[in-house]
């Protein structure tokens, strides 16, 4: 098998707050593959954006960080301040949530396009803009003449989300993060927006790692998914298992909390309870307090993460009690 | 953009007018008797009451004001009491003065200030931040008039190198320039690191690392326009106040400017050069405020002129 573009290993983040370390991370393990779209799935404040912004090292000042990130064979997490800048924008780049904060009010459109042109690669000025034109057509913008010239705050939802797709796309990356990338936008555009990254990623042959915590958009857009509850993955298929044959009671949960437009219907279920805080973390199984099939061992004793067959892996001691003879997960 | 003109004009004329109007009771309102100042103490009271009728002054405020307006209309500011000067003539006399200086103090502080705000924002709590700060403050408390002297004591007097006070030449600008734009750097100081602080925690700063850029590139290219905002408004502000004259920098270096005849005015109650040393100010934050409505409109495209 080819090796892993993206190989995240024991990765374990802890933020400082009044003197003491607050465990956002705890052991996150997972692979991408080249060309391969992956989704990591959770509620909010399960540590999804913290996973992605780890991998870019863009993490706050207060963030203690251990762990390995190997990219393309390099561990991210011991390369220098420049050459992880280089990776930045070049090798891997970002779509972020909310475009209108996250694109600069005082910049033309085309600048900030242009600016990992710019970084990257050395291009003449009109050479980048040229670039810069074929890239808003490329996101499917009408007049990009026009729109090369305006503001982020001149242009609607989708359009800034276009503007982002553009920007992260400039060098071609080998990876992309997209986090939420539609959470800030309706519907509609919500789809449009979806089937331009989707097609613009398998055309390019790029890697894309979506963060999102709606499994509808998994669903079409990746291949596998990981889901993570509380700082940990606690399942990781391929899409298509995830959803016919969910064997984490969380991955249940969620899948089961989805309404369905066919077939029979039913009162959607809830998770009861709430996400633990990260300073108040269950000492066995995260999931535990909230998981209506928890052993005694569940309440103690922290599962580990196995694969349990060719394609999923997951933590749980329900899953552990069915396969004893299996060996531990390795990545 | 004609309506915007127009509208702002009609609202700066009303803001004139409320200012005279104060000013002027306030200056009819405080104990002591014009009439003295141009008289002498030793004049008898038939002199006094006599002066007074001829001066208009024995006639009701109101009277007193739109006769004052009336003039003012046709560009007569009146006639000082204490220098019998027409005011017009004193105050172009020594506009040139202030402005000059105004415009020096002010281009030491914005030197000193924002270059100051921005290594104290990029690195905050390290060393820097602290050594740089702490001057700062050392520098928003220092009095203008205890650094106006100490600078004439050990530069002027001790070391002999600028002259002691007055004007003309360039040397006699560097001290008093120097006192109003120290004290005053400071406030830039504060101003910048706080708007850059809050804009070094945007998402778009994040993405301008996430895309690559040095923090170099990320402070100047993506920070500094959005973080010098604030500064612009104090900015403009500031030279407003400046130019209506610097009281105790022109007191403290005997500079023949707008400061120093607004204090003898009023130490004399010498009326109309009051009002013309108040109105003047007041026009300056008016046009002032104006103009950095539009440094607003260049720097922010998400600000329209209207």
């Amino acid at each position: 098998m080819e090796k892993p573009l993206l190989d995240i290993s024991n990765l374990k983040v802890s933020f400082k707050s009044d003197g003491t370390y607050l465990n956002a991370l705890s052991g996150v393990n997972l692979s991408i593959y080249p060309g391969e779209s992956v989704a990591l799935v959770g509620e909010s404040g399960c540590g999804k954006s913290v996973t992605s912004l780890s991998i870019m090292r863009l993490l706050k000042a207060n963030a203690k960080v251990e762990g390995q990130i190997s990219f393309n064979g390099k561990n991210l997490l011991s390369l220098g301040t420049k050459e992880m800048r280089k990776i930045r924008g070049q090798d891997v780049s970002m779509i972020f949530q909310e475009p209108m904060s996250a694109l600069n009010p005082v910049i033309r459109i085309g600048d900030q396009i242009g600016e990992p042109l710019f970084l990257h690669e050395k291009l003449t000025k009109r050479q980048i803009k040229t670039r810069v034109l074929e890239l808003l057509r490329l996101v499917g913008i009408a007049r990009p003449e026009e729109i090369y010239r305006e503001y982020i705050h001149q242009l609607s939802g989708g359009m800034r989300q276009r503007v982002m797709i553009a920007m992260a796309m400039a060098c071609k990356p080998k990876l992309i993060i997209a986090d939420e990338p539609t959470t800030a936008l309706d519907v509609t555009v919500q789809a449009q927006i979806l089937d331009l990254l989707r097609n613009l990623q398998k055309e390019n042959n790029m890697a894309l790692l979506l963060i999102t915590h709606d499994l509808g958009v998994v669903s079409e857009m990746c291949e596998r998914a990981a889901v993570m509850y509380a700082g940990k993955i606690v399942e990781e298929s391929t899409v298509d298992t995830l959803f016919n044959d969910p064997r984490h009671p969380y991955t249940k949960g969620l899948i089961s909390s989805i309404p369905k437009l066919e077939g029979e219907r039913n009162r959607l279920k809830p998770i009861p309870g709430n996400v633990p805080s990260l300073a108040n973390m269950p000492q066995g199984c995260r999931f535990a307090p909230r998981c209506e099939f928890a052993m005694e061992q569940c309440i103690h004793q922290e599962p580990s993460y196995m694969a349990i067959n060719k394609k999923t892996s997951v933590g749980c001691w329900l899953e552990r009690g069915n396969n004893d003879d299996r060996s531990t997960a390795t990545s | 953009m004609a309506a915007y003109l127009v509208r702002r004009i009609l609202g700066a004329f009303i803001v004139l007018i409320g200012i005279s109007i104060i000013t002027f009771i306030i200056a009819y309102a405080v104990p002591g008797d014009p009439v003295r100042t141009v008289v002498g103490e030793k004049a008898s009271p038939e002199v006094v009451e006599q002066v007074r009728h001829t001066m208009g002054l024995d006639r009701p405020v109101y009277v007193q004001y739109f006769s004052y307006l009336n003039r003012l209309a046709h560009g007569d500011l009146g006639f000082s009491y204490y220098n019998n000067q027409p005011v017009t003539h004193l105050i172009s006399e020594r506009f040139g003065a202030t402005a000059v200086l105004a415009l020096s103090g002010w281009a030491v502080e914005i030197i000193i200030g924002i270059p100051l705000g921005l290594l104290t924002a990029v690195y905050n709590r390290k060393i820097t931040d602290y050594i740089l700060s702490s001057l700062a403050i050392i520098g928003i408390s220092l009095p203008t008039f205890w650094l106006g002297m100490w600078f004439i004591y050990n530069i002027s007097y001790k070391m002999g190198i600028l002259p002691i006070g007055g004007s003309g030449d360039i040397k006699n600008l560097i001290l008093p320039s120097l006192t109003l734009g120290i004290v005053g750097a400071a406030y830039y100081q504060r101003l910048v690191k706080t708007s850059m602080l809050e804009v070094f925690s945007q998402d778009y700063i994040r993405t301008a690392h996430a895309n690559g850029a040095s923090s170099l590139r990320v402070t100047f290219r993506h920070g500094f326009r959005n973080g010098v905002i604030p500064a612009v408004t104090y900015a403009g502000m500031d030279i407003a106040f400046l130019m209506g004259g610097v009281v105790i920098t022109e007191t403290v270096f005997n500079y023949p400017g707008i400061g120093q005849l607004a204090m003898q005015s009023i130490q004399h109650l010498d009326v109309p050069v009051i009002m013309a040393t108040v109105l003047l100010s007041a026009i300056c934050v008016v046009v002032m405020n104006f103009i950095v409505d539009i440094l607003y409109f260049l720097i922010d495209p998400r600000i329209s002129i209207s």
